[in-house]
């Protein structure tokens, strides 16, 4: 009688190892497909653009590319060109946009709605900076520098995104953001507490910088960093500049611990589709 | 009467009680992203090997609360049998909480290609033993 107790136990017992908490799920959302336009202009290069389909959530594949739509560029309302289509979706035009001027993208396909959007080319930053050693870091031999950036802000509504690149052993290593950086117009978006670090807290990926209250003056910020690399100023035009700061707030969302957070919209400027339009101007400060 | 209140304080008496509790609520409405498109890689960030993997997609929410989660429900029984005399009560008490282990949805997440579905109980059976004096 007790052997049998005990065998029921060890069924029930048991039967609790075997459930996972996990497993998978399907949905049935019924979206149409859209296309996904992404171009971002920039004086320093020629104009490209990746133009593929949208997909489902549990999208198995990757996203078709689209290489038969028609894209036609303006500038300042005068048709400059069509894009030329390469393949994987991608299109050229060989044009490098001028700062100051506005431009519209259309992108026409019989299968899809008309894609437009707008954005106007910033100029680029006008930046200065001074370097001052602070230590030899023997370890790899470099120096550790403190570095005053003025940015010579233009009038009218200006971002700013500071970018930090480095390369070691042949490899390129970017971004993880700015710990010893201090400026009063810095947005604390993507701030956090870090005790170890020289004032506190650092900024993960990106540094943005605002000129709200500083529209056209100089705006100083002063940061450290090592020689083998380079500070990347970017100035980017109000969309491109929401795009990103909406990318890293998704971003920082997906790496938290807990599941339960304020979901983010990506910033999207295009009209019956997805992706961006956009430009930027890249000042480079070589350390 | 001395004689009676001693043969009740010699008697053994033995309880048992069995108990269920249903529960059950719809599902609540959370934001869920319904459909993916092609990223860019983010300002120079082209070439990076640390962040390659946020560049391809980006989530697109078309309205908040946009999903309705499975109704909510489990069952759970108890049984209880105590033993009581004079100077002590023993109590036994069998548990199994969420009895057809139902997987109540918590949250959603992707991994990889695949929408997953993370649940907090399973079947719970439980065992306790009480003795108070």
């Amino acid at each position: 009688m007790r052997r049998n107790y005990l065998f029921i136990l060890i069924i029930i017992f048991g039967e609790t190892l075997l459930p996972s908490c996990e497993k998978d799920v399907t949905f049935d959302f019924d979206r149409p497909v859209k296309l996904s336009l992404n171009c971002i202009l920039n004086p320093d290069s020629t104009i490209t653009a990746r133009l593929t389909l949208s997909g489902n959530i549990e999208n198995n594949t990757s996203f078709q590319p689209v290489d038969d739509a028609t894209i036609v560029l303006y500038e300042n309302g005068i048709e400059l060109g069509t894009l030329t289509s390469g393949s994987e979706g991608n299109y050229y035009l060989d044009y490098h946009p001028e700062s100051q001027n506005e431009y519209k993208i259309a992108v026409l396909h019989p299968d899809y709605k008309d894609v437009t959007a707008s954005t106007e080319v910033p100029q680029k930053p006008d930046v200065m900076f001074t370097p001052d050693t602070l230590e030899l870091i023997e370890h790899p031999e470099l120096y550790w520098l403190e570095i005053n950036v003025v940015i010579h802000d233009l009038p009218g509504k200006n971002s700013y995104w500071l970018y930090g690149k480095r390369t070691m052993d042949g490899v390129v290593r970017t971004g993880g953001g700015f710990q010893n950086i201090k400026a009063p117009f810095i947005d604390d978006f993507n701030r956090r507490t870090d005790p170890e670090s020289k004032f506190g807290y650092v900024y993960d990926y990106y540094v943005r910088i605002s000129d709200i209250g500083y529209d056209g003056e100089k705006m100083t910020v002063m940061l450290e960093a090592a020689t083998n690399g380079s500070i990347n100023i970017v100035s980017a035009d109000e969309h491109y500049d929401k795009y990103i700061k909406s990318s890293v707030k998704a971003r920082l969302n997906s790496e938290g611990d807990l599941p339960f957070k304020e979901p983010v919209q990506i910033y999207s400027n295009i009209e019956n589709g997805y992706g961006i339009f956009g430009a930027c101007a890249i000042t480079t400060i070589k350390l | 009467m001395w004689l009676l209140t001693k043969v009740f304080e010699a008697c053994i008496f033995t309880f048992s009680y069995l108990s269920a509790n249903f529960n059950f609520a719809s599902g609540k409405y959370i934001t869920l992203a319904e459909q993916e498109y092609q990223a860019i890689p983010l300002p120079l960030m082209e070439g990076s090997r640390y962040h390659a993997d946020w560049f391809a997609t980006r989530t697109l929410l078309n309205s908040v609360n946009n999903y309705q989660m499975p109704d909510f429900h489990h069952l759970n029984l108890s049984y209880r049998i105590a033993r009581k005399t004079a100077d002590k009560t023993i109590t036994w008490s069998f548990s199994l909480n969420n009895v057809y282990n139902r997987l109540n949805s918590w949250y959603y997440y992707k991994k990889g290609d695949q929408m997953k579905q993370i649940s907090l109980f399973p079947i719970i059976p439980s065992v306790s033993f009480t003795y108070r004096w």
